[in-house]
Formats: structure tokens, sequence, C-alpha cells
């Protein structure tokens, strides 16, 4: 009672309360732009990993070291010192009166999300797992703040705590995108980083922050007075902080880029039936469209210009019929479930799988060129001209030599085409036409 | 309650020192119940003593039992802080809290039972005059009025030892009168002690008085004896004429 007391008074005078709208309105600006229709859980559930903690964990941080000071800037250290009740306590008090409302306004932001996708999306759920895991992190956030601003009382401490804090959440999230491009092959960061938690991570990213929150309060501890058997503690409370870090190393997997396989921490190879896709939704009768099913409100769309995106190959050798679009990736990166089929079906439509270059794309100009051209056809996005990651597309990323070939085929008439394609399409699949083939 | 038997202060040899420079040049006291004023000039050690008795500091050397409890040990120093009121020389405040809060916070954290916290801070406001300001933000109060606040949070659990340094510093002659009765009440049944720049405030309220000098206690009696001993000394009463008399004896 005296405790819930004590909270609630420190709770409602605590510069964390300020930060709540802060955080709301952060978070609203980050999610509102990207949380657009169709709702899609994978993309709910990647936002909310990705858009608060790196904005809610600095800034309760830095509160938390504001607060941590207070006592001594305020000069009332004296007087707190003559009470029996604990120190230690009362600072674990002051700690989490000020992560409770980071913590609660990522429960609004979580809510906000869940029911919005909740009307909407199909497949899947909400992560609830990867909710635990951000509150626990911003426990740990404000506990290192809160020891920061204990050790240092000065006013200058809690902006520095909430900028190192971004910093390292931008270096992780910087490290990330190495990881992702290839160009950097350590790990690490993504044992830190709380957007990339994933189901089989959750329970030691959870072990690791509660250690991180462990440490930091051990620390404190320590700190206001130091004997053998405190320090010894300490070490004592290092042990979950290193035991998380070498079981998240163990249990989280990656990508082993010299061997192109899937490991975990000791190499060990990982089973890829563990990561199988969901059954897909299929629907069409000449074109047999197949997603995964968070896309299928969309599915009837998509055979629509699978449809129109056929026609004139029908009858061409390679096209076989039906014709079967198939996508089940569970990629979100565009967030539309009609484009991400009609990209995929175009590679399967111009190429013969054993011409597709590496994660199933397209590598030939002569293919990029006429799959420029179909896609042009039904208003689809031919990425000519655009700047984009040639990674994150389902079509692969065409030259412009191959845009312009693509738009002078789109310029023969009909018949020029069909002529031209009947003469040349079993080549062309096989990978044996280049540029100078084509009209 | 204090008994007779146990004194509420019991000090010998009683020595503190702050980096080199020794505060407290080995205080031999002991007081048991009643009002103590610790008299002395800037730099005496009066507020040192004060911090010491209060368990902020610990005793360099020398013995001290507070209300029967060494404080060097933590399980009674706990004990001792149960039964204690402290008013620093400056109090520190959170500026958004309310009067009442503020005082509860301290109810709080002196582990007052829970269902009395809120009478008994009720109960000290009032006492301080403070009632009808209860709701009042601390950053609104005077200089005055915060010094009040201070003094409830000090008293809120009717401690059996209560340290004041300097509590009438910032209130005006009418709120100085009220908090001498205030004090005489409360040295009914707790022993208070509160140093003091106003040997009016002495004169009017204590019932025994301490004179420090250089960290060291040249002069232990009441009011009246000091008054006794003004002969020869300056001031415009007799107890500040024995009081820098005594001073002036104890520099030789």
């Amino acid at each position: 009672m005296t405790t819930l007391r004590l909270v609630a008074i420190e709770a409602r005078h605590n510069a964390a309360l300020l930060l709540v709208p802060v955080i709301l309105l952060g978070a609203w600006y980050l999610i509102d732009a990207q949380l657009w229709e169709p709702y899609l859980w994978s993309s709910t559930n990647e936002l909310l990993r990705k858009s608060v903690v790196p904005l809610a964990g600095p800034a309760i941080a830095g509160a938390a070291a504001w607060i941590a000071g207070n006592d001594r800037r305020r000069a009332i250290t004296d007087l707190l010192s003559t009470t029996p009740h604990p120190t230690l306590s009362r600072h674990l008090t002051r700690w989490f009166a000020t992560a409770v409302w980071a913590l609660l306004a990522y429960v609004v932001v979580a809510v906000y999300m869940f029911s919005r996708t909740t009307l909407h999306a199909t497949w899947g759920g909400p992560e609830f797992w990867s909710v635990a895991i951000a509150e626990v992190a911003l426990l740990a956030f404000a506990a290192w703040g809160y020891l920061a601003g204990y050790l240092s009382a000065s006013r200058f401490t809690a902006p520095i705590v909430a900028v190192v804090a971004f910093s390292g959440q931008m270096f992780v999230a910087n490290s990330m995108a190495a990881m992702g491009d290839g160009t950097q092959r350590s790990t690490w960061p993504t044992l830190l980083a709380v957007s990339n938690v994933t189901e089989r991570s959750a329970p030691w990213q959870a072990l690791l922050y509660a250690g991180l929150t462990f440490t930091a309060i051990a620390a404190l501890w320590l700190a206001q007075r130091r004997d053998l058997v405190r320090g010894a503690l300490l070490a004592l409370a290092i042990v979950p902080v290193v035991g998380g870090v070498v079981m998240i190393w163990a249990g989280v997997p990656r990508w082993d880029y010299a061997n192109n396989r899937l490991v975990d921490g000791w190499g060990n190879t990982i089973a890829a039936e563990e990561y199988t896709a969901p059954e897909p939704v299929c629907r069409g009768d000449d074109v047999v469209v197949c997603v995964h099913p968070q896309f299928q409100p969309w599915l009837d769309r998509a055979v629509l210009d699978a449809e129109h995106l056929v026609a004139p190959l029908r009858g061409l050798p390679g096209i076989a019929s039906p014709v079967e679009c198939r996508n089940i990736g569970f990629g979100t990166g565009r967030n539309d479930g009609t484009r991400v089929v009609v990209d995929g079906c175009v590679d399967q439509l111009v190429a013969d799988e054993s011409t597709l270059g590496q994660y199933g794309r397209i590598e030939n100009e002569a293919q990029h060129a006429i799959g420029v051209w179909l896609l042009a056809r039904i208003g689809g996005h031919t990425m000519c001209g655009m700047s984009v990651d040639p990674l994150d597309l389902g079509m692969g990323f065409p030259s412009e030599s191959a845009c312009d070939a693509g738009e002078r085929f789109a310029v023969l008439t009909e018949a020029e085409q069909r002529d031209w394609l009947e003469t040349h399409f079993a080549d062309l699949r096989t990978g044996r036409l280049t540029l100078a083939d084509l009209p | 309650m204090v008994t007779n038997t146990t004194p509420s202060v019991a000090a010998r040899g009683l020595t503190q020192r702050i980096g080199r420079t020794t505060i407290l040049n080995g205080i031999d006291l002991q007081i048991s119940g009643g009002v103590v004023g610790l008299l002395g000039p800037n730099g005496a050690g009066k507020t040192t003593l004060l911090r010491t008795l209060a368990t902020v500091l610990s005793p360099a050397s020398g013995e001290l039992q507070l209300l029967g409890h060494d404080p060097r040990r933590s399980s009674e120093r706990t004990a001792i802080r149960r039964r204690l009121g402290y008013l620093p020389q400056h109090l520190g405040y959170y500026p958004g809290f309310t009067v009442f809060e503020f005082v509860e916070y301290f109810a709080l954290l002196k582990e007052m039972p829970a269902d009395e916290v809120r009478p008994a801070v009720a109960r000290a406001i009032e006492r301080v005059g403070l009632a009808d300001r209860a709701k009042s933000k601390l950053k609104t109060l005077s200089g005055g009025m915060l010094r009040r606040v201070g003094i409830a949070q000090a008293i809120v659990n009717d401690p059996d030892l209560l340290l004041l340094d300097e509590p009438t510093a910032g209130l005006d002659p009418e709120q100085r009168v009220l908090f001498r009765a205030l004090l005489r009440d409360a040295g009914q049944h707790a022993t208070v002690i509160i140093s003091t720049h106003l040997i009016e405030d002495v004169a009017a309220a204590c019932t025994a008085m301490a004179l420090l000098d250089g960290g060291r206690i040249v002069f232990r009696g009441t009011p009246d004896e000091l008054s006794q001993l003004g002969d020869g000394g300056i001031g415009d009463s007799a107890l500040e004429r024995g009081y820098t008399r005594v001073l002036t004896g104890a520099r030789g």
C-alpha cells in the first residue's frame, strides 16, 4: 500500500509524464504514414517493433536520468537520508514511476495499431511477445538512464543520455542495414535490437534486457555503498546479461553468406522446416494466383491483373495452361498484395527457372526488357528510372538499357509483338537472348 | 515516547570531520526530553552536530547513542529514523508537489502505518497553520510557508527526537510566536533540539541549551543560567550578554 502510494505520487509528478504526448505524437507520425490499407499483421507487428522503442527508449532514458538527479539538484538528499525507508527501494519506486509512463505509452500505441489491424486483417495476429520484449527493453532504458542520472546529477546528463541512447539505436540500426546488404558480417547488433526480435529469439532477448535492467539496479545499489558483498552480487547480476547474450547468439538464426545457409550462433545449419510458410490461398481458372493468406482480400484483383499480364503470352512455348502465379512470401516491403503477386509472376513468365539468379530473380537483360513491357501494359511499376535496392523487388532491377528496350517493344503493334514473341520466346526464357536481339 | 531512563541523545567524545577539518571536537552531551537550544556563532558546528544526530553523517569517532540505539549499526539506524523528525538548514523540495503530497511523501518514507498517514498529514499541516494551503503547489509558497512545510514533514510522525536546524528563519513574528508554542507542546512528549541564531527563541521556548564554539560545547545549562553569566558581556538582553561573555571566555 505504502509503495503503491509512493509510486502514485512519484508518477504524478514525474517529468516522464510530459514525454507521453511526445511519444504518442512521434509514434503516430512514424506509424500513420506507413500503416495503410491493406492492413497486414506482418506490417503492423514490424512497424510496432521498429517505430516506438527507438523513439521511446532514448526519451525515457533521458527522463530517468533527469529524475535520478533531482534529489541532488534540489538539495533534498539530507532530508531523504534521515528516513527509514530503504534508499534502494525509494530509487526503485522512482525508476518504476518514471518507466511506467513509457510502458503505458507503448501499450496505447500497440492497442491502437492492433485495433486498427484487427478490423481489416484476414490472417495472422498480434505479436504479444514482441510487445512484452519492448516493455522489458523500455525498463532497461529507464534503468540505465536512472543510473547515469544518479551518478551525475548535472543538468546536462539527461540530454546526453538521451542522445547517447538514440545514437546507440541508430548505430545498431545501421549495423543491421549493413548486415542486410552483406557489407557487414558481424551479427552482434541483432542481439540488442528490439526491432529484430523474433519469436525464436524472444525469450533470450527478454532475458538480456531483464539482465541489463537488473545490472543497472545492482550498480545503483552498489554505488550507494561499496563493499565486497555488494560487489559480488553485482557480479552475479551480470550473469543473466552474459547468459542472455550467449543464448541469443546461439538461438537467433542468421544468414551464413559464405555458405548460403541459415545457421545458429554455433554455425549449425538450421533446418528449413522450422520456417515453413503457411498454406497459400489460390484462386483463378486460366491463371491461378496463389498468395500468402494475409493477402487473401486482394486475391480477386490479383487474378484480374495476372490474367491481363498473361494474355499476350498465351500459347507461347513455356507458358503453361493454366498459368500458376505463386507468391507465398511474407514480404511486407511494398504492402500491396497485387503488386507482389504480379511482380513474382513476371519472373516466372519470362524466365525459365534455371536462368533465374540469386534469390530467384531475373538477371538477363532481355528478360528484363520484356518484363518491363509486360508490367507497363497493366500499369504496374516497372522500376525503370528508380534508384531502388534490387533486393527489395520481386522482379529485380532493370538496367536503363533494358528499360529503353522494353519501351521500344511497347511501341510495336500487337501483331509485331506477337510475331517476335512466337519466334524468340523460347530462347528468351532460357536466357539465350541479349538486348541486341530485341527489336 | 522517551522515557526518563533512556537518554534521547548520549554522546561521549563525539568527533566529526569533513576532509581534514575537524568540525566537532569531542562533544559530550546527554539529553533526555524537553526543548534544547543549540546556540553558537557561524561555523561553530551546530549544523554538523544536528546532521550527525539526524544520522545524515556517521560519527568519525566517539560514542553516540540516539533513542537508545547505535546509529552506526544499520538495523538500529533504521529504528532511530522511524522515531526521528528532522528539518535541515536548507530545505530542498519538489516544486510540483502540493503541501499535502510533500508531507505525505515523507510520512510514507518514515514508514508510518498506511491508515495513519492521511490523518497525521492533515494534523501536521494544521499544526503549522497551512491547512488552507494544503493543496497549493510548493513552488507557489513564500519562504516562510516553505519553512512551515518543512516543520510539518518533521513532526508528521510525532517523533521522539525532533531536530530542527534554524526552524524560525524566514518566519514572520506571528508565526514565530505560534512556532514557539508548537515547540513547547512537542517538548512535552519528545526531545526537541533546535539550532538557532535567535537568542530570543531560546529564551522563550527552550528548557535547556548548549553553546557551541569551534566544534566544542563551551556552555551547557538553562537559558536562565546563561543569563546569569552576563556580567561584562555585550548585548541588549541578559541572555545576549551571557552568550557573548561565555564565547569571549572560551576563546581566552
